[in-house]
Formats: C-alpha cells, structure tokens, sequence
C-alpha cells in the first residue's frame, strides 16, 4: 500500500490526469478526480525522480480509445468454454452488440457485448482472472462515423 | 399424467410461460432460448425439450439429457441493475429447492446453485445474461437453464463419474411434469419477485443449504483452497475460513470434503 501512497503522492506533484503502475500481473492505475484543484505543472525535477516502472501517461479514453468495462465482480472468460477459440483477439474488428467475452459472477455466465462497432486494441484482463466491478476489460478504437 | 405442449404449459397461465416453445428433441434449450432472447422473445419465455441432445452445462460441459427428465431454458428480462445479476442463480436454486419439497424431495443446495440429495445432484441451473454496456448498466436478458432428473433411473444420465440421483429414485415412483414444472414455474417466480430483497432471498437458502459449516474445496483462479464454509456476505459470496485468513468466494467449483448432506438448521426439516 505504501506504493500507492507513493503514487497518489507522484499523481498531485506531477499534476498528470492519471498514473498507471504495472507490474507482472498487478496493475495499479491512479485517477485524478476532474473537480480537484489544479496541480502546479511538473517539475523536471519530479520526472527525473520517477521510477523506471512509473510511467504518467495520459488516459487511453483520451486518446480517442473507448473502455469496455466489467458490470460484476466475477471471472473473466476470453472463450465460450475452455478449448473453444477466443471471442476476439487484438486487431479484430467488431460490431456492437458482438460478444467480446464473459464474466462469470455465481455461476452467472454473463456475456459482455460491445457497445460500439471498432477495433479491439487491447485485452486488459488474464483468461480465467478475477476482475472488479468496472474494471475495463478492452480497449477499443470506435470505427470512424 | 398430461404430456408436456404448448397447450398445457399455456393452461398453467405461469407468468414466466407468456410463450412456450416445446421440442421432441433439441440440441440444447439454452442455446435456443439464447437465440430467441437475442431476437427480442418478451419476459417469460419458455423452451421445453423432451431430449436435449447436446445439453450444456457450466463451460460446456456435457450434460445428459435423455427422456424422462424435464430440460427447460427460459428468458428473463428482469428489471434491475446489472450489478444485482449475480444474485439470480442463488434466487433461482431457491425456488428450484422450494419446487422439490413441493413435489416431497427434500433437495438442499450446495454453494451457490448445486440442487442435490443425500450428497447427489438432482438438479442443475445455469444461468447466463447478456448485458447493455450502456451507461447504468441495465440487464438486458438473462436465460435461467434447470435441467432435474425426474422419471429417469440414475444410469439413464450417462455420467457414471459423477454422483447423480433422480426425482424417481428418491420417490420410488414417476411424477407428472406438467406438475413439477407448475411447482417449477409458480417457485421461481415468486423468488425471482423478490431478488432485490435478497436478505429473504439469503434467508430461505441458509435454511435449505448444505455447505455452511462443512469442509470444502474450491479450485479457482489455478489454485486450490481448502477451508471451512462458514458464511454467506450479504450478496451470497462464500466466506471461506482457511489457514491464510477468511477468503470471500464469487465463483469456483466447491467440493465438500465430508460426504452427506444436511439442510442448514433443524427447522428446515419440516418445510422450508
């Protein structure tokens, strides 16, 4: 916890939008809240001291990516059924409404569609993990209107 | 005994049998209530086969579904927030349970769904849902699979590995489907009436489960916990008391370390 402390501490001093920390299978992302005061600019002093596994980077949101996120705690699922070929993989294309992948949540097989047609960029979750309420599972490019 | 057809199940004026599809055979009533629910069926519809010979179990395992047995998927488009999906499986083996004491088979159900007798399946529910990934997260359908052993002998299943018994079996005689699937039907929807008061919910399942207090297992996650069951948060996960502390359970595959099942305090011997 003292990590996240650590970046709470990086995200008000470098007064970036969001801090993301990833390491082996744990992924910490720290959002600054909109409505709080605005952070004086960062220092070249403060990004020098950054550590190599911290990198500010802005939302992927903002970069035109849209989230798929989970609506349940529960497992994530790539695959209809174990040995059964992925949903999706990075770089396919998909319609909305297509299915991306399932979250199982007491033994609720809950199917997690796309709500918008593009372009799966990235998976976010480990087949077979857990995943949060909200958590984004996938990034997607929307197609272009 | 009437036979199952549209006409009967349509005279049982079942809120969740609005409209009701019956198969000779079919590869799978959930793989075609799916369907239907994607193409719009409203509320309560119903899908019957006689023989399913592709049934599907959770992560598609084989089920066996040969006649004698009642294999149903129905379509539910319940009013509430995506979030509280989670609880329809738990809502859904009460009913399922309350069914069986119905029809005189005292059915207790393992963590979270499992409806067994003397430590075997009777039953299966798989519950499956597609959601709107809009902003507030409606549900958008959920079809509620129940697959129960009832005019079969054991060996009829197929599944000689695992351990299974019938509603014939624990009865020693045959029951009418169309009156199980009445007790089915009027059950289920009484309990799914009431998931947002889901303490009730909680409540009739403490007092028909057999998990709470036992030895378990769960594989989950590519590893293996072994602790005792000892209680249910509010939204029905399962607390886990093991050698690293209390773990909370969402999912996994339990297995009860002792053999036998019990309902979940003495006054559930009576009714439920």
């Amino acid at each position: 916890m003292r990590e996240v402390e650590q970046i709470v501490e990086l995200l008000r001093e470098s007064g970036v939008g969001e801090i993301r920390v990833r390491n082996g299978e744990v992924e910490i992302s720290v959002k600054a809240r909109p409505e709080a005061p605005a952070a004086p600019p960062a220092s070249q002093a403060v990004a020098q001291s950054l550590p190599e596994a911290v990198e500010p980077e802005s939302s992927p949101e903002m970069d035109g990516l849209h989230a798929v996120r989970s609506p349940v705690v529960g497992t994530f699922y790539r695959a209809p059924a174990p040995g059964e070929e992925v949903y999706v993989e990075v770089g396919d294309t998909v319609s909305a409404g297509q299915t991306l992948c399932i979250v199982e949540a007491m033994k609720l097989m809950n199917e997690i569609v796309a709500d918008v047609s593009g372009e799966v960029v990235e998976v976010l979750a480990e087949n077979a993990s857990g995943v949060e309420y909200d958590q984004p599972l996938f990034y997607l490019r929307p197609d272009e209107r | 005994m009437k036979a199952l057809s549209p006409e009967t199940i349509g005279s049982l004026k079942s809120p969740l049998a609005c409209v009701v599809e019956v198969y000779e055979a079919l590869g799978s009533t959930q793989e075609r209530a799916r369907e239907l629910a994607r193409a719009g069926t409203p509320h309560g519809t119903l899908v019957v086969a006689r023989v399913q010979t592709g049934g599907r179990g959770r992560l598609g395992r084989p089920w066996g579904s040969p006649e004698g047995g009642l294999w149903i998927s129905l379509v539910l488009r319940p009013e509430f927030r995506a979030s509280l999906a989670s609880r329809i499986t738990q809502t859904a083996a009460v009913g399922v349970a309350k069914a069986l004491w119905e029809i005189g088979v005292e059915a207790s159900i393992k963590w979270p769904n499992d409806l067994l007798v003397g430590g075997k399946k009777i039953c299966g529910i798989l519950a499956e849902s597609g959601t709107q990934n809009i902003a507030g997260r409606s549900l958008d359908y959920a079809v509620l699979g129940v697959g129960m052993n009832a005019n079969l002998d054991p060996s009829d299943l197929g599944v000689a590995d695992r351990k299974v018994t019938t509603i014939r079996f624990e009865l020693g005689h045959d029951v009418d489907l169309l009156e199980l699937l009445r007790a089915l039907l009027s059950n289920l929807d009484a309990e799914l009436n009431r998931i947002e008061d889901f303490g009730a919910v909680l409540e009739d399942w403490r007092n028909l489960n057999c998990t709470l207090g036992e030895r378990v297992r769960v594989r989950r996650f590519g590893e293996t916990l072994e602790g005792r069951a000892v209680d249910l948060t509010r939204e029905g996960a399962l607390l886990l008391a093991t050698h690293r502390g209390t773990v909370e359970l969402f999912e996994g595959e339990i297995e009860h370390l002792r053999q036998g099942d019990r309902t979940g305090d003495s006054s559930a011997s009576g009714g439920y």
